[in-house]
Protein backbone atom coordinates (compact mmCIF):
# COMPACT_ATOMS: atom_id res chain seq x y z
CA UNK A 1 0.00 0.00 0.00
CA UNK A 2 0.71 3.66 -0.32
CA UNK A 3 1.42 3.81 3.56
CA UNK A 4 4.18 1.25 3.19
CA UNK A 5 6.15 2.54 0.66
CA UNK A 6 5.60 6.57 0.16
CA UNK A 7 8.85 7.39 2.06
CA UNK A 8 11.01 6.17 -0.89
CA UNK A 9 10.84 9.61 -2.31
CA UNK A 10 12.35 11.49 0.77
CA UNK A 11 15.87 12.37 1.36
CA UNK A 12 16.59 10.85 4.61
CA UNK A 13 15.16 7.40 2.85
CA UNK A 14 18.28 4.47 2.11
CA UNK A 15 16.65 1.88 1.39
CA UNK A 16 18.89 -1.32 1.65
CA UNK A 17 21.85 0.30 3.07
CA UNK A 18 23.68 -1.69 5.48
CA UNK A 19 24.56 -0.34 9.33
CA UNK A 20 28.15 0.35 8.73
CA UNK A 21 27.24 2.65 5.27
CA UNK A 22 24.86 4.46 7.33
CA UNK A 23 27.86 5.23 9.65
CA UNK A 24 30.13 6.28 6.95
CA UNK A 25 27.57 8.52 5.94
CA UNK A 26 27.06 10.32 9.21
CA UNK A 27 30.81 10.54 9.87
CA UNK A 28 30.75 12.31 6.24
CA UNK A 29 28.42 14.54 6.79
CA UNK A 30 29.62 15.79 10.48
CA UNK A 31 28.39 13.95 13.44
CA UNK A 32 25.97 16.78 14.27
CA UNK A 33 23.09 16.29 16.93
CA UNK A 34 20.48 15.42 15.22
CA UNK A 35 21.66 14.19 11.93
CA UNK A 36 19.12 11.15 11.00
CA UNK A 37 18.37 8.73 8.04
CA UNK A 38 15.95 5.87 8.06
CA UNK A 39 16.60 2.76 6.01
CA UNK A 40 15.22 -1.09 5.52
CA UNK A 41 16.08 -3.05 8.40
CA UNK A 42 18.65 -5.91 7.84
CA UNK A 43 17.28 -8.18 10.21
CA UNK A 44 13.22 -7.61 9.48
CA UNK A 45 12.38 -7.45 5.95
CA UNK A 46 9.04 -5.31 7.40
CA UNK A 47 10.82 -2.75 9.59
CA UNK A 48 12.93 -0.34 9.41
CA UNK A 49 15.50 1.61 11.52
CA UNK A 50 16.00 5.26 12.26
CA UNK A 51 19.98 6.21 12.42
CA UNK A 52 20.85 9.32 14.51
CA UNK A 53 23.52 10.99 15.69
CA UNK A 54 23.31 12.57 19.36
CA UNK A 55 26.64 13.90 21.32
CA UNK A 56 29.01 12.39 18.72
CA UNK A 57 27.24 8.61 19.00
CA UNK A 58 25.64 7.00 16.36
CA UNK A 59 22.46 5.46 17.68
CA UNK A 60 20.16 2.85 15.68
CA UNK A 61 16.34 2.73 16.65
CA UNK A 62 14.26 -0.20 15.34
CA UNK A 63 10.65 1.20 13.62
CA UNK A 64 8.10 -1.67 13.64
CA UNK A 65 5.11 -1.96 11.13
CA UNK A 66 2.13 -2.87 13.85
CA UNK A 67 -1.53 -3.98 12.26
CA UNK A 68 -4.83 -2.83 14.26
CA UNK A 69 -8.06 -2.91 12.65
CA UNK A 70 -6.35 -3.82 9.42
CA UNK A 71 -4.66 -0.57 9.27
CA UNK A 72 -0.49 -0.36 9.53
CA UNK A 73 1.10 1.94 11.81
CA UNK A 74 4.96 2.38 12.21
CA UNK A 75 6.12 2.85 16.01
CA UNK A 76 9.37 3.01 17.18
CA UNK A 77 8.36 2.59 21.20
CA UNK A 78 6.81 -0.34 21.22
CA UNK A 79 3.05 1.34 19.82
CA UNK A 80 3.09 4.30 22.69
CA UNK A 81 3.66 6.83 19.67
CA UNK A 82 2.75 5.10 16.22
CA UNK A 83 2.38 6.89 12.79
CA UNK A 84 0.26 5.53 9.61
CA UNK A 85 3.67 6.33 7.46
CA UNK A 86 7.33 7.15 8.14
CA UNK A 87 7.09 10.62 6.74
CA UNK A 88 4.30 11.68 9.52
CA UNK A 89 6.88 9.68 11.82
CA UNK A 90 9.65 11.74 10.77
CA UNK A 91 7.29 15.20 11.09
CA UNK A 92 6.48 14.50 14.49
CA UNK A 93 9.95 13.70 15.79
CA UNK A 94 11.49 16.76 14.10
CA UNK A 95 8.54 18.46 16.85
CA UNK A 96 9.18 16.30 19.74
CA UNK A 97 12.03 14.24 21.00
CA UNK A 98 9.52 11.58 22.51
CA UNK A 99 11.92 8.44 23.81
CA UNK A 100 14.48 9.85 21.46
CA UNK A 101 17.53 11.20 22.40
CA UNK A 102 16.78 14.70 20.72
CA UNK A 103 14.95 15.81 17.63
CA UNK A 104 15.44 14.72 13.85
CA UNK A 105 17.47 18.05 12.81
CA UNK A 106 19.66 17.62 9.62
CA UNK A 107 18.66 15.17 7.12
CA UNK A 108 21.38 12.58 6.17
CA UNK A 109 21.51 13.06 2.76
CA UNK A 110 23.01 10.42 0.18
CA UNK A 111 26.76 11.00 -0.51
CA UNK A 112 29.23 8.73 -2.39
CA UNK A 113 30.74 6.68 -0.33
CA UNK B 1 6.38 17.32 -4.62
CA UNK B 2 5.22 14.31 -1.93
CA UNK B 3 5.84 16.91 1.08
CA UNK B 4 2.81 18.86 -0.56
CA UNK B 5 0.55 16.06 -0.90
CA UNK B 6 -0.91 16.23 2.57
CA UNK B 7 -2.05 19.46 2.36
CA UNK B 8 -1.97 23.03 1.01
CA UNK B 9 0.99 25.78 2.28
CA UNK B 10 -2.10 27.72 3.38
CA UNK B 11 -3.58 25.45 5.93
CA UNK B 12 -0.09 23.85 7.61
CA UNK B 13 0.59 24.86 10.98
CA UNK B 14 2.45 23.33 13.53
CA UNK B 15 -0.11 22.90 16.81
CA UNK B 16 1.61 22.51 20.61
CA UNK B 17 -0.64 21.02 22.69
CA UNK B 18 0.06 20.98 26.41
CA UNK B 19 -1.64 18.04 28.27
CA UNK B 20 -2.30 19.94 31.59
CA UNK B 21 -4.73 17.80 34.02
CA UNK B 22 -7.58 15.51 34.10
CA UNK B 23 -9.98 17.17 36.84
CA UNK B 24 -12.83 15.21 38.26
CA UNK B 25 -12.33 11.46 36.65
CA UNK B 26 -14.82 9.13 36.84
CA UNK B 27 -13.92 6.61 39.63
CA UNK B 28 -13.87 2.57 37.93
CA UNK B 29 -11.58 1.19 40.72
CA UNK B 30 -13.30 -0.02 43.63
CA UNK B 31 -10.89 1.15 45.98
CA UNK B 32 -11.29 4.51 44.81
CA UNK B 33 -8.15 5.54 42.48
CA UNK B 34 -7.55 4.98 38.62
CA UNK B 35 -4.30 4.61 36.93
CA UNK B 36 -4.95 7.72 33.91
CA UNK B 37 -3.27 8.13 31.19
CA UNK B 38 -4.50 10.29 28.10
CA UNK B 39 -4.51 9.22 24.53
CA UNK B 40 -4.34 11.35 21.67
CA UNK B 41 -5.19 10.38 17.99
CA UNK B 42 -5.10 12.68 14.90
CA UNK B 43 -7.60 12.14 12.26
CA UNK B 44 -7.44 13.02 8.80
CA UNK B 45 -11.41 12.34 7.77
CA UNK B 46 -10.78 11.37 4.51
CA UNK B 47 -7.68 8.85 4.70
CA UNK B 48 -8.45 8.37 8.18
CA UNK B 49 -6.21 7.83 11.93
CA UNK B 50 -2.80 9.67 11.16
CA UNK B 51 -0.37 9.71 14.05
CA UNK B 52 -1.48 8.41 17.59
CA UNK B 53 0.06 9.06 20.92
CA UNK B 54 -0.03 8.74 25.11
CA UNK B 55 1.02 10.69 27.67
CA UNK B 56 2.67 8.98 30.76
CA UNK B 57 0.21 7.48 33.21
CA UNK B 58 -0.04 9.06 36.52
CA UNK B 59 -0.76 6.34 39.42
CA UNK B 60 -3.60 6.36 41.90
CA UNK B 61 -5.83 9.80 41.11
CA UNK B 62 -8.70 10.96 39.98
CA UNK B 63 -7.35 14.18 38.88
CA UNK B 64 -3.82 13.30 37.32
CA UNK B 65 -1.94 16.22 36.21
CA UNK B 66 0.51 15.49 33.07
CA UNK B 67 1.78 18.92 32.37
CA UNK B 68 3.31 17.14 29.40
CA UNK B 69 3.87 18.89 25.64
CA UNK B 70 3.05 17.77 22.29
CA UNK B 71 4.03 19.56 18.79
CA UNK B 72 1.96 18.35 15.46
CA UNK B 73 2.06 19.46 12.30
CA UNK B 74 -1.14 19.60 11.30
CA UNK B 75 -3.68 20.78 8.65
CA UNK B 76 -5.95 22.75 10.36
CA UNK B 77 -9.09 22.59 8.29
CA UNK B 78 -8.99 19.19 7.65
CA UNK B 79 -8.02 17.25 10.74
CA UNK B 80 -9.53 17.12 13.96
CA UNK B 81 -7.78 15.50 17.16
CA UNK B 82 -9.44 13.04 19.72
CA UNK B 83 -8.30 12.77 23.33
CA UNK B 84 -9.30 9.86 25.05
CA UNK B 85 -8.85 9.06 28.98
CA UNK B 86 -7.91 5.94 29.71
CA UNK B 87 -6.86 3.46 32.33
CA UNK B 88 -4.92 0.35 31.63
CA UNK B 89 -8.26 -1.37 31.61
CA UNK B 90 -10.75 1.10 31.44
CA UNK B 91 -11.93 4.24 28.68
CA UNK B 92 -12.52 7.11 31.35
CA UNK B 93 -14.15 9.33 28.67
CA UNK B 94 -13.02 11.34 25.51
CA UNK B 95 -13.08 14.80 23.66
CA UNK B 96 -12.94 16.07 19.93
CA UNK B 97 -11.46 18.70 19.33
CA UNK B 98 -11.79 20.83 16.39
CA UNK B 99 -8.56 22.58 15.23
CA UNK B 100 -10.01 25.55 13.63
CA UNK B 101 -10.39 28.15 16.85
CA UNK B 102 -6.89 27.81 18.10
CA UNK B 103 -5.16 31.38 18.57
CA UNK B 104 -1.47 31.38 17.13
CA UNK B 105 0.95 32.09 20.18
CA UNK B 106 2.75 35.23 20.05
CA UNK B 107 6.55 34.63 20.79
CA UNK B 108 7.17 37.96 22.70
CA UNK B 109 3.57 37.63 25.21
CA UNK B 110 2.92 34.23 26.24
CA UNK B 111 0.01 33.93 28.13
CA UNK B 112 0.32 30.98 30.32
CA UNK B 113 -2.88 30.10 31.80
CA UNK B 114 -5.03 30.22 28.55
CA UNK B 115 -5.79 26.58 28.83
CA UNK B 116 -9.35 24.97 28.21
CA UNK B 117 -11.19 22.41 29.77
CA UNK B 118 -13.37 19.82 27.82
CA UNK B 119 -16.36 17.95 28.75
CA UNK B 120 -15.82 14.54 28.59
CA UNK B 121 -17.75 12.49 26.45
CA UNK B 122 -18.66 8.66 26.56
CA UNK B 123 -18.27 6.64 23.66
CA UNK B 124 -21.17 4.53 24.02
CA UNK B 125 -24.74 4.19 25.81
CA UNK B 126 -22.48 1.99 28.80
CA UNK B 127 -19.83 4.48 29.49
CA UNK B 128 -19.78 5.85 32.54
CA UNK B 129 -17.75 8.90 31.82
CA UNK B 130 -17.71 12.66 34.27
CA UNK B 131 -15.20 15.46 34.61
CA UNK B 132 -12.95 17.38 32.47
CA UNK B 133 -9.51 17.21 30.39
CA UNK B 134 -7.60 20.93 30.57
CA UNK B 135 -6.01 21.50 27.60
CA UNK B 136 -3.53 24.34 26.60
CA UNK B 137 -3.65 24.74 22.48
CA UNK B 138 -2.08 27.29 20.75
CA UNK B 139 -0.71 27.25 16.99
CA UNK B 140 2.89 28.24 16.57
CA UNK B 141 3.89 31.74 14.59
CA UNK B 142 4.21 30.79 10.95
CA UNK B 143 7.67 29.84 9.58
CA UNK B 144 8.79 29.47 13.13
CA UNK B 145 9.75 25.62 14.33
CA UNK B 146 9.31 24.34 17.75
CA UNK B 147 10.12 27.10 20.11
CA UNK B 148 13.46 25.95 21.53
CA UNK B 149 15.18 25.99 18.13
CA UNK B 150 13.66 29.40 16.77
CA UNK B 151 17.02 30.24 16.34
CA UNK B 152 17.95 26.69 14.17
CA UNK B 153 16.65 27.34 10.80
CA UNK B 154 18.10 24.29 9.79
CA UNK B 155 16.04 24.16 6.20
CA UNK B 156 17.35 27.50 5.79
CA UNK B 157 20.44 26.92 5.17
CA UNK B 158 19.67 25.10 2.12
CA UNK B 159 21.98 26.67 -0.46
CA UNK B 160 18.97 25.81 -3.17
CA UNK B 161 16.70 28.18 -1.01
CA UNK B 162 19.36 31.14 -0.05
CA UNK B 163 18.96 31.78 -3.99
CA UNK B 164 15.45 32.77 -4.48
CA UNK B 165 14.21 35.99 -4.97
CA UNK B 166 12.01 37.11 -1.62
CA UNK B 167 8.89 37.14 -3.80
CA UNK B 168 9.02 33.55 -3.58
CA UNK B 169 9.13 32.76 -0.27
CA UNK B 170 5.59 31.97 -0.55
CA UNK B 171 6.15 29.43 -2.78
CA UNK B 172 6.51 25.51 -2.46
CA UNK B 173 7.26 24.67 1.47
CA UNK B 174 10.68 23.18 1.88
CA UNK B 175 11.29 19.30 1.64
CA UNK B 176 11.08 17.90 4.59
Amino acid sequence: SLSTVIHRTQVWFHGRIMREDAHKMMIQQGQVDGLFLLRDSQSNPKAFVLTLCHHQKIKHFQILPCEEDGQVFFSLDDGATKFTDLIHLVEFYQLNRGVLPCKLKHPCTAVAL
Amino acid sequence: QISGLQTDEEDNRILKVKVIAGIGLAKKDILGASDPYTRMSLYDPVTGEIACLQTKTIKKTLDPKWNEEFFFRVSVTRFTLSTFQNTRDDFLGQADIPLNQIPTENPNTERPYTFKDFLLHPRSHKSRVKGHLRLKMTYLPKNSGSEEEAADHSEDNDPGWELLESQDISGPRQSQ
